[in-house]
């Protein structure tokens, strides 16, 4: 009687298996909830274009916060720290800091500087050497195919600048080693600009003495050349 | 004729692609699967739940897992797909009811054991007889869902639901017997049909 009675029973299966049922629904409001719930996966190339703008952000960053320094100085470090252990001259670092720079003496081609401005050198100190008592070496001319010039009129902080017409002698003793600069005597004399300012210097210090720094009088730092060749 | 089984044919390649870009979580792929099998599904999840909000609360969370666990499974054809499906959404269903429910046994009604004419149940509709369905009670509805809908063994639904195999047996039972009662009661006695 049961698997009889069931025949009721196999109906209502066969309605519910019905693929036209359609029951009454929130569809579009199932789909919304689905669609703030199911797990999101960004395309790769979203992620890429994130970190390329990210990326473009961080080194516009630095470039505002780094400041605008010629690399003119790190360069001369390294060669001249190089060219004075050699020949077993004294090198000294010196820091200079200059507070202010006035307006007016500061060239127009020169990139805007900061009120303050430190400065690392090498200069190569000539302590006690006599002329009459060298014991000459080595005499060694070369050509300076960028020397640096660090002038200074008076107490104040002029320029720098490379020059390519310079000369420079080396004599190296066994006290150490003197550098003469040997401004070049140009026929038509310059009156302004750095190449009027070092045959000015020129004629003070032909021989490569440095002077005393007095107030008013030229005088000069060289630091040698980052490319220098044998004659 | 022919022009209807081809189109068949291409709407089955078509939702076959659309499986695999399932597994890209792509959204229009995700969408078309929803509209496609989202009646059927819910219309399982009704059964089970019995209420319609309930309902819509275990396709919400069938379809974010479905979603989610696509990438991990491969499909031949589409019968596998929604026989997955199926699976997914009876074990939200199931998972939810046994958080609910103990499906203790209710107090037996006194009754006459007579089944319900079968031209009655074909003049009903699908969705009347839905809704019968989801007026059960949770255990009954359980249990007969289980092993009449699904096809399930006593012993099977015994361990899906942590109860005895005689508790599935006698749940069945009491679930036809308010399945006709319920029948009958709507359609008066001539719907009455003794074997």
């Amino acid at each position: 009687m049961g698997k009889k009675q069931d025949i009721d029973i196999e109906k209502i299966k066969e309605k519910l298996h019905d693929s036209a049922l359609s029951p009454e629904w929130n569809n579009e409001g199932v789909w919304a909830a689905i669609e703030t719930k199911k797990p999101r996966m960004l395309p790769i190339w979203k992620f890429a274009a994130a970190a390329a703008i990210l990326c473009l952000f961080s080194f516009g960053f630095w470039f505002m916060l780094t400041p605008n320094e010629e690399p003119i100085l790190a360069t001369l470090l390294d060669t001249s720290v190089n060219e004075v252990s050699k020949n077993s001259a004294k090198a000294e670092l010196i820091i200079i800091e200059e507070d202010v720079i006035p307006n007016a003496i500061i060239r127009k081609t020169v990139k805007p500087r900061p009120k303050s401005i430190q400065k690392i050198q090498i200069v190569l100190k000539k302590e006690n050497i006599e002329p009459s008592k060298e014991k000459k070496i080595v005499e060694q001319k070369v050509e300076v195919a960028s020397a640096t010039l660090i002038a200074v009129k008076g107490e104040y902080f002029i320029e720098e600048e490379e020059i390519e017409l310079a000369m420079v002698q080396k004599l190296i003793t066994s006290k150490g080693q003197k550098i003469t600069l040997i401004i070049p005597k140009e026929e038509t004399p310059q009156r302004n600009g750095i190449l009027g300012f070092v045959q000015k210097i020129g004629k003070f210090n032909q021989t490569g003495e440095w002077g005393k720094k007095q107030k008013g009088t030229f005088w000069a730092k060289f630091v040698e050349s980052t490319k220098t060749e044998k004659l | 004729m022919l022009i209807t089984f081809k189109l068949q044919i291409q709407s089955r390649l078509i939702l076959l692609k659309t499986i695999e870009k399932l597994k890209a979580n792509d959204g229009e792929a995700q969408k078309l699967v929803y509209n496609t099998y989202g009646n059927m599904l819910f219309v399982i999840a009704k059964r089970y739940m019995g209420d319609t909000m309930l309902a819509e609360d275990m396709m919400v969370n069938a379809f974010v897992s479905i979603f989610k666990a696509v990438s991990k499974t491969r499909f031949e054809a589409l019968k596998p797909f929604e026989v997955w499906m199926r699976r997914i959404v009876i074990n939200e269903c199931l998972s939810e009811l046994r958080r609910k429910s103990t499906f203790k046994m209710l107090p037996q009604e006194a009754g006459e054991q007579v089944g319900v004419a079968p031209d009655v149940i074909d003049k009903m509709g699908s969705e009347e007889i839905l809704e019968i369905v989801a007026q059960l009670p949770t255990g009954y509805r359980t249990v007969f869902n289980l092993f009449e809908m699904e096809g399930f063994s006593h012993k099977e639904i015994a361990q899906k639901l942590s109860i005895s195999e005689g508790t599935s047996k006698s749940q069945l039972s009491h679930a036809k017997r308010m399945l006709r009662i319920k029948i009958t009661g709507l359609y008066g006695k001539e719907a009455r049909y003794r074997y």
